[in-house]
């Protein structure tokens, strides 16, 4: 179909292939070398640079879990008061408008996996997604920061097994100022 | 060749200075459940009688080992209309993008693309297993298949074409289990949607709902665009249509020449034509 055209669709399970010269399978092969030490390298320097990552996000989780407790501290009283901020939260941010409002923020290549969201005092937003790109996550997590909608974002473990998988954790503040 | 729920169709495609023709057109019918359209089951139970049907086809048209299209039916594919970001390659996005919504796991899948305007494509993802039936079953009938497509993607390749620069229009793709409708503005596809058929009395007036409510969707009012139909029972639901008072047309014309069958009822002729 549309043999002219510059784009043929084909879902064949064996697509068309074209003869190779040997001289052509030989500078493959080469091709395929040079890409695969490129690859050990690249893994290599990466894993090294993921796991200073990994600790310094240990250390700034542990110093997020601290001041939480230490604001838990200070703001317990009675348990009438924390229903009332519950009550108060789940009211003015329903899921529907936490979904819509991430959903604004997500780039293209960003899908949302799962979203928990814990009405506290203030509203706790935990999720999961996965992007094609290390850099489109980047630009999320970006995004995250600038908007006056959410605080105290705290990402959380990556996973880089085929597309990038993450979770995020961060409250919510509305569109209180 | 074609092949869907209820038969076998073939048509010879010769490409010449003045453009391509069809040449000639054969089909076969399928009994009942010898073949069942499904993006993840099981396509073709009955193996030996669709290789009959579609060797019937080969027959009629007098071919033999000359490279074939085989377009696979409405209803074996997941299919959505993308804007890819510039820079990325478009399968690799749509295979991003379409994972998500298929009922099967995502390294299954056979995916392509189909460029449109600017960084819009139409792209589908269709389970290997699904391919390799339909393909064993044309191989086992002596064709050999060069390419596969879906009907749906070779219909808006024809329609595109009928849709002129800032043109709009609607279309509905039948096939005999599942039918797509795409909606045209601006000269480009608006919106692609897919639906199971359902059969009845009633169909063409839910066809008819459906319409209206995915040209709204593209921002078009009732009756504001021009409606083509065209795959297995197109000169039905015409004639629905008209007694409901949606003005429709066949997306193809009559072929000049004799065919068994309406142009119209070949979703995927407009593309062997362009």
């Amino acid at each position: 179909m549309a043999r002219g055209g510059p784009h043929v669709i084909d879902f064949s399970t064996r697509p068309r292939r074209r003869l190779w010269t040997a001289d052509a399978a030989l500078v493959g092969a080469a091709a395929a070398a040079l890409v695969l030490s490129g690859l050990l390298c690249w893994n290599a320097t990466s894993d090294l640079g993921r796991r200073r990552d990994d600790v310094a996000r240990a250390a700034r989780e542990a110093d997020a879990a601290a001041e939480r407790a230490e604001a838990a501290e200070r703001r317990r009283g009675p348990l009438s008061a924390v229903l009332v901020a519950q009550v108060r939260e789940s009211a003015e941010a329903p899921p529907p408008r936490i979904v819509a409002e991430l959903s604004a923020l997500l780039p293209p290549e960003v899908r949302l996996q799962s979203l928990d969201l814990d009405y506290r005092e203030r509203l706790v937003v935990d999720l999961h997604v996965a992007a094609r790109r290390a850099d489109a996550y980047d630009q999320f997590l970006a995004r995250l920061a600038a908007s006056d909608r959410f605080a105290d974002l705290v990402p959380g473990p990556e996973s880089r097994q085929g597309e990038l998988t993450a979770s995020v954790r961060m409250s919510y503040r509305g569109s209180a100022p | 060749m074609a092949l869907d729920a209820a038969s076998a169709t073939g048509a010879l495609v010769s490409w010449s200075a003045g453009g391509p023709s069809v040449g000639g057109l054969a089909r076969a019918s399928l009994v009942a459940g010898a073949l069942a359209p499904s993006p993840a089951e099981p396509n073709v139970p009955r193996k030996d009688e669709v290789e009959e049907a579609l060797a019937s086809v080969r027959r009629s048209l007098g071919v033999n080992g000359r490279a074939a299209t085989l377009i696979l039916p409405e209803g074996v594919a997941r299919i959505a209309l993308l804007e890819v970001p510039a820079g990325l390659p478009a399968r690799e996005y749509a295979r991003f993008r379409l994972a998500q919504a298929l009922p099967y796991p995502a390294a299954e899948a056979i995916v392509d693309a189909l460029p449109l305007a600017g960084r819009r494509f139409l792209c589908g993802a269709v389970r290997r297993g699904v391919v390799e039936a339909y393909e064993d079953a044309a191989r086992g009938a002596g064709f050999h298949v060069d390419q596969v497509t879906l009907a749906s993607m070779a219909a808006v390749t024809g329609l595109r074409t009928r849709v002129g620069p800032g043109g709009a229009g609607g279309a509905v793709i039948l096939g005999d289990v599942a039918m797509s409708l795409a909606v045209f503005r601006g000269g480009g596809l608006a919106l692609f949607r897919s639906r199971r058929r359902d059969p009845g009395d009633d169909e063409g007036a839910w066809i008819r709902r459906e319409i209206v409510r995915t040209s709204a969707l593209a921002g078009a009012g009732e009756g504001e665009i021009r409606v083509a139909v065209a795959g297995s029972g197109a000169g039905a639901l015409l004639r629905q249509l008209a007694q409901l008072g949606c003005p429709a047309e066949p997306a193809w014309p009559r072929a000049g020449r004799s065919l068994p069958v309406e142009s119209a009822e070949l979703s995927w002729l407009g593309a062997a034509l362009t």
